[in-house]
């Protein structure tokens, strides 16, 4: 079975934050129990900038706020807890609730003025296209 | 009523060698399979059960209930780049996931909805599953 690819080293900084966080509060190498790594996230690369989706499911979009700041993106999503349900009436709990954040470290040379955010069927989809002065660039060499 | 909280309606994972098994088989199809997260309670006239299923769509959904066994799956396309991700940490993978569930659910009247990535069901009781009061006559 196909296990998570790994090995791509730009996106080192992005571990890295987390890596560092969890080491602030003591706990690097520890499964964390509130404040787990949520909503999870997978990162697509192409030319033309990045690609962030991110498993939300049950979460409306007026509960759902994405922050792209300097090499920063934040993604919070609240998720209501139903109402009315006693604990003795349980059979099983696994989904959990609450309110869940991410921040992510983006790279150098993304346009965060032009990010593009969807939601569809419990998946956010948040687009951050290249800045156009960090696209490759074909200088023409002239003949003297 | 706390004497009526019995639990009427028992639900069970089916097994892990069944659950991989009809994996083996999915995958057989070129298509992943992860395990959703299931939230089930019990009210007096119902079993309803929630499962997280981000990414699929209703036309991708399938629910069934056979010999007491309730199956879910719930197909998912892959993600649209469409390449492999460069960080990953989750699989766009589809869900499938398997309970057995007692006879005193009415499999006729299950209901299926699915909203924002999550998938309800609701699982009425079978009238004899129900707590029944029995009133006693005078002679």
């Amino acid at each position: 079975m196909a296990i998570f690819r790994w090995t791509w080293d730009p996106w080192r900084d992005l571990r890295g934050l987390r890596e560092d966080i969890e080491r602030a509060f003591g706990r690097f190498g520890r499964d964390l129990g509130v404040g787990k790594e949520k909503p999870a996230v997978n990162v697509y690369q192409d030319d033309e900038g990045l690609t962030v989706t991110a498993e939300v499911p049950g979460v409306k979009a007026g509960d759902l706020a994405v922050e792209a700041e300097g090499d920063a993106l934040t993604i919070t999503a609240r998720r209501a807890a139903p109402e009315g349900i006693e604990d003795s009436m349980y059979h099983r709990r696994e989904r959990e609730f609450g309110e869940f954040s991410r921040e992510l470290k983006l790279p150098a040379g993304l346009d965060t003025e032009k990010v593009v955010a969807s939601l569809a069927d419990g998946l956010l989809t948040v687009r951050l296209p290249k800045a156009e002065t960090a696209k490759p660039r074909k200088i023409e060499v002239r003949a003297g | 009523m706390e004497e009526n909280k019995i639990e009427d309606v028992k639900t069970m994972p089916v097994t892990k060698e069944a659950e991989a098994a009809r994996m083996d088989v999915e995958a057989t199809r070129g298509e992943t399979f992860v395990t959703p997260r299931v939230d089930i309670y019990e009210t007096d006239d119902e079993l309803v059960l929630t499962a997280d299923v981000p990414g699929t769509t209703k036309e991708g959904v399938e629910v069934g209930l056979e010999d007491g066994v309730l199956e879910i799956t719930a197909h998912r396309k892959a993600e649209s780049p469409g390449s492999e991700p460069d960080y990953a940490e989750y699989r766009p993978a589809s869900f499938y996931r398997a309970f057995s569930v007692s006879d005193a659910v009415d499999a006729e009247k299950i209901d299926a909805s699915l909203a924002d990535g999550v998938l309800t069901l609701t699982l009425p009781k079978a009238p004899k599953a129900k707590p029944r009061k029995i009133e006693v006559r005078g002679g």
